[in-house]
């Protein structure tokens, strides 16, 4: 025992155990005070799940799940286009449990762009990108943080899906590089820069796996970093903007959650930090059942003389594989490919007006942090038609299109093709 | 109206030259090192192997990515790679043949291309007739090998898909 203390002590010298609980306690408040409010700063409001549905945690705590099971595949992954396949087969069935790793980061992956895209839908609804009663709050700076995230998010879906370098990542890579191929002008140089070849191959394989690692989700922490970051420098949820201001306290008539004194407060456990362990908890609960319950095999390997009859991309990218096969339009003897038309220009386009919603949303101020406020009825009407035609082209293109694109009804059995 | 000193205007101009100098060498190099010096890819003019070997209508070769296309003793290669996004296409040989205008021309087919991933359909000669593909088959050049007398295709010349070469 003697011996093991001296040790210990040899090796922090130097280490004042009591300055050091002073100082990490200072740190713990630091922290906890930028990172999360503490309850003398905020409202109920705020808090309620009524109002946010905490779809943005949700999301950070999926990432961080991606992040965790992606190191793992990535010990046991290898990026090369003879081997990639057979290296995830055998996570798939050699490795104890390395199914359980590989398809909790696939349905991880799945969610992160379902809850994304809720958390998008929340902060349209509710006008959360307005400025409201408050002087300093930018909202659409984060609104555009945002829909970087939301592009971020399926930019790791689609490098994702490639790397397996199977029938359906093979052929959705041949596709995807053909659509910046049709672009006019600059489409081929771009191509063969994305490639470094002329054709799908290693070097394209690993750069797709090097973005996907490393590059894409430097960015993403980055980003959801600036994210939460900017929310606390605007003054917290956009719900309370028009919440009555009481100048002692800052709050709705001083009538904070916790009601204590600052100090006071800190020594408890935050009411956030608590709603932030069960909401961290739930989800991940959540995607491991999900893991559990859902199966995801893997394709047959990539074949570059032949793809499957159908290919289809994933679901997330059916409705994008819609609009390039039925966008070529003709102009004059002229013919515009599909995949620069429904693969560029649309998606272009949509996130350009989602850019732009709060420079040319005039709904009043009292509009900002409320669910569907009468005075944005419009653009919320247009937006949920935006919405679900991609929810319904998506469902079309998964339930009614067989061999050769021809469309099918569901219960109908596909002719055999080659 | 405000004056710039010669010395200063010097120095600003010599900093931005060297500094952007060094920053456009780099910005340089950096996409340039994107850009392999030699690809490890199937080369874009090779034979394909003696007339003899061929059967009549559509022979795929994989490895090029290309149909040859046999009609008697004539010869034509038509691409494989569908013109909308880069799937392979694959001949479909009717059961009957059918005429179709391609053009102005009416043409007699007995097999047509068919494209798995967004539908295209292209007539026997190349032409999209339905599906999104934007442009036709490329057809490319056929010739013979003086040496050992075997075809020989090169992807870099384009040719008209009426064109024919006679063994």
């Amino acid at each position: 025992m003697g011996v093991w203390n001296r040790l210990s002590d040899k090796i922090v010298s130097g280490w004042d155990a009591a300055a050091s609980l002073q100082k990490s306690d200072a740190i713990d408040r630091i922290f906890w005070i930028h990172f999360i409010p503490t309850d003398n700063d905020v409202t109920r409001e705020s808090y309620s799940i009524r109002y946010s549905l905490y779809l943005g945690t949700i999301v950070a705590v999926i990432f961080t799940i991606l992040c965790a099971t992606g190191f793992m595949q990535m010990m046991r992954y290898v990026p090369s286009v003879e081997r990639a396949y057979w290296s995830v087969k055998d996570l798939q069935f050699i490795y104890p449990f390395g199914w359980f790793i590989r398809d909790l980061h696939r349905i991880s992956a799945y969610l992160m762009i379902v809850f994304v895209v809720l958390h998008l839908c929340r902060t349209f609804y509710t006008g959360a990108f307005k400025k409201g009663g408050r002087k300093k709050t930018n909202g659409w700076i984060n609104w555009m943080t945002g829909i970087l995230l939301l592009v971020l998010t399926l930019a790791m879906a689609f490098t994702g899906y490639v790397l397996p370098w199977d029938q359906v990542g093979f052929w959705g890579a041949t596709i995807g590089t053909n659509i910046i191929k049709s672009i006019p002008v600059i489409g081929d140089w771009l191509r063969y820069f994305v490639l470094g070849g002329n054709e799908l191959g290693q070097n394209f394989l690993i750069r797709i796996y090097a973005v996907h690692v490393l590059l894409l989700p430097l960015l993403t922490v980055l980003f959801i970093s600036y994210h939460f970051w900017r929310n606390r420098k605007d003054g917290g949820m956009a719900c309370e903007d028009n919440l009555p201001v009481d100048t002692a306290q800052g709050t709705e008539s001083g009538q904070t959650v916790s009601g204590l004194q600052k100090d006071e407060a800190l020594k408890r456990t935050p009411m956030f930090l608590k709603r932030l362990i069960w909401v961290s908890l739930a989800t991940t609960a959540f995607a491991i059942l999900l893991t559990l319950f859902v199966s995801l095999p893997l394709n047959a390997p990539a074949n570059p003389v032949m793809a499957e009859n159908p290919a289809k991309a994933p679901w997330f990218l059916l409705w994008l594989q819609e609009l390039v096969a039925s966008t070529t339009i003709s102009v004059g003897q002229y013919r515009i490919n599909g995949g620069f038309v429904g693969g560029m220009v649309i998606p272009g386009l949509l996130l350009t007006w989602l850019a732009l919603v709060p420079f040319f949303d005039n709904s009043p101020p009292e509009a900002t942090g409320v669910w569907f406020h009468r005075s944005r009825l419009r653009q919320n009407i247009l937006f949920t038609i935006i919405l679900l035609a991609i929810i319904c082209l998506i469902f079309f293109t998964y339930f009614c299109r067989g061999p050769n694109w021809v469309f099918f009804w569901p219960w109908e059995v596909w002719p055999e093709v080659h | 109206m405000k004056t710039v000193k010669r010395r200063n205007f010097l120095k600003i101009f010599a900093s931005i030259g060297i500094f952007g100098t060094m920053a456009g060498q780099t910005a340089y190099a950096l996409v340039k090192s994107f850009f392999p010096k030699a690809r490890y890819e199937p080369p874009q003019r090779f034979k394909v192997g003696s007339a003899y070997q061929f059967t009549d209508g559509p022979n795929f070769l994989a490895k090029h990515r290309i149909f040859v296309i046999k009609e008697g003793n004539k010869f034509h290669a038509l691409s494989s790679v569908c013109t909308h996004l880069g799937c392979n296409v694959t001949f479909n040989k009717l059961a009957k043949t059918k005429n179709v205008t391609v053009r102005g021309k009416e043409i007699e087919e007995k097999w047509e291309f068919n494209c798995a991933c967004h539908g295209s359909k292209f007539y026997g000669d190349g032409t999209p007739y339905t599906g999104p593909a934007p442009t036709p088959l490329p057809a490319y050049e056929v010739s013979v090998s003086a040496v050992d007398r075997k075809l020989i295709v090169d992807k870099n010349i384009v040719v008209d898909s009426g064109q024919r070469f006679t063994v």
